[in-house]
């Protein structure tokens, strides 16, 4: 196999000590325990097939799918290795010499064809009945939140209503993110960035705000690497922490989880919490690993599509530290769809989106 | 390996626990260090008679064993040189007993010493152990007699082992030791099986001393102009006499990657020691006025203790980092596990510094020198490109003379992390004496030599050898 990405991520390859400190925290070796699913074992495997040792065989192509590119390898690793960049780069190396799995296949053929990952026919117009205009704040509503977790959508265009905001929803199409954990070329990953920068571009929007955390690290840490973006890029959690909120009081104990594609690839920590904060009466708690050091959910770099046991193992396991709580509250669909995963049948706990807490206690005008 | 061995092996541990994939085969072919070997087979038992059942296999038909544990060795203990079959242990992870009023546990093998330390937490105790303590296993720490920055005064992880089983390389099942504080009963085997490295068996089970958690601790910064002050430092403190619970020199090389891989501020200066006291309130504070008397006495430009945890935490952190971290302090250099953890007497440590220094300079390579310098344990780690062979012949001589001056010195080639491959050329000479007596016990215990073989005394090639980095020529 060629490995021209692989080759330009030399440095971090020999950079891996192998000292095994990421063990700690690989969420994925938590759950398979041997050693080539850890961070390391999928460092030593991208060594070997940029060595030539070895060559990308069935097992070895599953260990290299097996990661959910969280990053907390990279907090945790001494010499910070970007082991989600290596494994990206790898699964670019695979996918230009054709070895991907079906699912993934039918997940870009997909993209390609209809604009969402789901294999959904309906537009996002079909969704929402809300034609694209001019207006200053564009909600960039992301497939998840159109197509599988509607009511977070629907959420964050009831907040703009009741706030009163100039705003509009867009012709979108998938941001891209799965296509890049996936290890699709950058070519692909530009199409739909061209595509969604004139879509926003049309209505002049000078905020582009974001329920999902995949769409919005896209568009702050990919988009850039193509073109210049003229408007701001916000969580919409970020820009609901700048607002003034009335709210109604909310008595339960809630908990809040870090999704890893804004927590420790953006380093979006305080916004969601100040959101929270603001809410009368709320009891907050934190898990035992929160913020920098928060467990991922286990749904994604493309884990939950191929490997939907390991993705719900690892939500249990997150799930248990968050039933210090009545409520489990995060910021990303994707997460709310993999944590609901995790949940035992006897628990009590709820997961929502903090979209939809902030919609339903939100005083209208 | 026939198809009919795996088979075997397959109904000893069942078919979810063993792997002849690819990529098992070359995840388990490294550890921690320089060495790749690729194995036959991965297994993974889950209890002492699966164990046995391994071993008893592999002493009937002759294929070599080699144990791990989380696979964080330095020096390629775990590497199976003569392929075979790699036993991780990681799921005999069960803490069996406590018995906190007796001041003794039972623990599988695969116990993480961290989460024993949390256990032992609740009853305001603990288990030293090395940096790696996040992830190292039990019973990896014991057959390598691992230790990190506090063994100064609480020693290493020998210290701690009051008895154990162990499955011998005929398969046999055995029982070491007791489950008491004192035991003068015969030979101490259960202490010849820490450092054995796999050689000699596989240990089961560890029935482990524990000791109380300090009542409070408190951590200095002292800043040194010269890495040969900073030496003599430690030397002065230790006999005062203070014995802290943590003693670490770093040099600048060291010093800059810290502060660049985890931000932590630390002085811009040739070399600083880390300084834990720990004890009640009174002592800590006793310590800490003699420490710092100590330490400006030799030479110290400053010397800050804090008491908060969170500074202290990260300070700590800091050093647990050195090593990898180092890997950040040249755009095109890494460190590499090349031999490291030599141990001199105490009185000889600013001798040691100055001599690496200098061999530094003479090789004109960057050798960052930092240690566990409170009981002699330095070491020195080599930046380099492990993909070009002119830095490995740099790296051979500069290592080399560092061990021929730590032997002249009378110290040992390895302090904390054990002999493995990397190790053994030098240790052959350092324990020449040694060597029959620990060939007989090797040849009595494991006639087939099924265990681990060809590593310690057993070890032939060059200690750069079976490199995992692929080498170009210049």
């Amino acid at each position: 196999m060629r490995t021209d990405n692989l080759d330009k991520w030399k440095k971090e390859l020999v950079n891996c000590t192998q000292c095994g400190f990421c063990k700690d925290v690989c969420p994925i070796f938590a759950d398979v325990e041997w050693d080539s699913s850890v961070a390391r074992g999928k460092m030593a495997l991208c060594y070997g097939l940029y060595s030539g040792d070895i060559e990308p065989d069935e097992s070895v192509v599953e260990r290299l799918y097996q990661c959910t590119t969280c990053a907390d390898c990279t907090r945790r690793c001494p010499s910070s290795t970007d082991v989600v960049g290596v494994v990206e780069a790898v699964r670019k190396d695979l996918v230009a010499s054709d070895i991907m799995s079906p699912t993934h296949r039918k997940i870009a053929e997909s993209i390609s064809m209809l604009g969402n990952p789901f294999g959904e026919e309906k537009s996002r117009f079909e969704m929402f009945g809300e034609r694209p205009h001019k207006a200053k704040i564009a909600y960039f509503t992301g497939c998840s939140a159109a197509y599988r977790n509607k009511e977070t959508a629907e959420a964050g265009i009831s907040i703009l209503k009741k706030l009163g905001v100039d705003y509009t929803l867009l012709d979108e199409v998938c941001c891209g993110s799965v296509l890049g954990r996936l290890g699709f070329s950058d070519g692909n990953i530009r199409r739909q960035a061209e595509a969604n920068v004139k879509a926003i571009e049309d209505t002049g929007a000078e905020i582009v705000l974001f329920s999902c955390a995949g769409c919005l690290r896209m568009f702050r840490k990919e988009y850039p690497q193509f073109m210049e973006l003229p408007f701001k890029a916000l969580h919409f959690i970020e820009w609901l922490s700048e607002q003034d909120l009335p709210l109604k009081p909310y008595g339960k104990r809630v908990t809040y989880h870090d999704p890893c594609h804004i927590g420790r690839h953006l380093g979006i920590y305080d916004a969601p919490r100040d959101v929270i904060n603001k809410i009368p009466d709320i009891k907050f708690v934190e898990m035992a690993d929160s913020r920098e050091s928060a467990r991922c959910c286990g749904g994604g770099g493309g884990v939950r599509a191929q490997f939907p046991e390991i993705s719900g193992n690892i939500a249990s396991k997150r799930v248990d530290q968050a039933e210090i709580a009545d409520v489990l509250l995060t910021t990303c669909p994707f997460c709310v769809n993999n944590l609901a995963l995790g949940i035992d049948e006897s628990s009590k706990l709820v997961v929502k989106d903090l979209l939809e807490l902030v919609d339903e206690l939100l005083e209208d005008g | 390996m026939e198809k009919q061995i795996i088979d075997r092996l397959r109904e000893v541990v069942g078919d979810e626990n063993i792997r002849t994939t690819t990529a098992e085969l070359y995840a388990y072919s490294t550890d921690a260090g320089i060495h790749r070997s690729m194995p036959d087979a991965v297994l993974r038992p889950k209890n002492t008679e699966e164990v046995a059942g391994v071993v008893k296999l592999a002493n009937e038909l002759l294929f070599p064993v080699v144990p791990r544990g989380a696979g964080t060795a330095l020096c390629g203990h775990s590497v199976p040189v003569a392929a075979g079959v790699v036993m991780d242990l990681q799921r005999m992870n069960a803490i069996k007993e406590l018995h906190i009023e007796d001041l003794y546990v039972v623990v599988e093998p695969g116990v993480i010493h961290k989460d024993l330390n949390a256990k032992l937490k609740e009853y305001g105790f603990f288990i030293p152990g090395p940096s790696s303590g996040n992830v190292a296993n039990i019973g990896g720490m014991v057959a390598t007699n691992a230790s990190g920055g506090n063994a100064v005064k609480y020693g290493a992880t020998r210290d701690y082992v009051l008895g154990m089983e162990v499955v011998l390389p005929t398969g046999e099942i055995a029982r070491f030791g007791s489950r008491t504080l004192k035991n003068s009963a015969g030979y101490q085997l259960e202490k010849l099986m820490c450092g054995m490295e796999g050689t000699l068996g596989v240990i089961t089970e560890v029935n482990l001393r524990i000791t109380p958690l300090p009542e409070a601790t408190a951590v200095a910064v002292a800043v040194f102009h010269t890495l040969e002050d900073a030496g003599r430092c430690v030397s002065n403190i230790i006999a005062y006499p203070v014995i802290p619970s943590g003693l670490e020199l770093m040099s600048r090389v060291c010093i800059e990657a810290v502060n660049k891989a985890v931000c932590l501020g630390l002085p811009d200066e040739e070399a600083i020691l880390l300084i834990e006291v720990d004890g009640s309130s009174h002592d800590v504070k006793d310590q800490i006025e003699k420490v710092t008397e100590i330490c400006k006495g030799s030479g110290s430009i400053s010397v800050d203790f804090t008491y908060d945890a969170e500074r202290k935490e990260e300070l700590w952190k800091g050093r647990k980092a050195m090593i990898p971290a180092l890997s950040k302090y040249h755009d095109d250099l890494v460190t590499v596990m090349l031999a490291d953890d030599m141990a001199v007497p105490m009185s000889k440590v600013p001798e040691a510094v100055k001599a690496f220094q200098a061999i530094s300079d003479k090789y004109d390579i960057i050798i960052a020198s930092y240690g566990h310098s409170g009981d002699g344990n330095l070491h020195t780690k080599v930046l380099m490109d492990p993909t070009r062979q002119s830095h490995w012949d740099q790296a051979e001589k500069a290592v080399s003379e560092i061990y021929e001056k730590v032997m002249e010195l009378g110290g040992t080639i390895t302090g904390e992390h054990g002999v493995g491959m990397t190790k053994a050329p030098f240790f052959l000479r350092e324990r020449e004496s040694s060597l029959e007596v620990m060939k007989v016990i090797k040849k009595g215990l494991d006639p087939n030599n099924i265990m681990n073989p060809y590593k310690i005394m057993d070890w032939e090639e060059n200690f750069i050898a079976r490199l995992r980095y692929h080498v170009e020529s210049e």
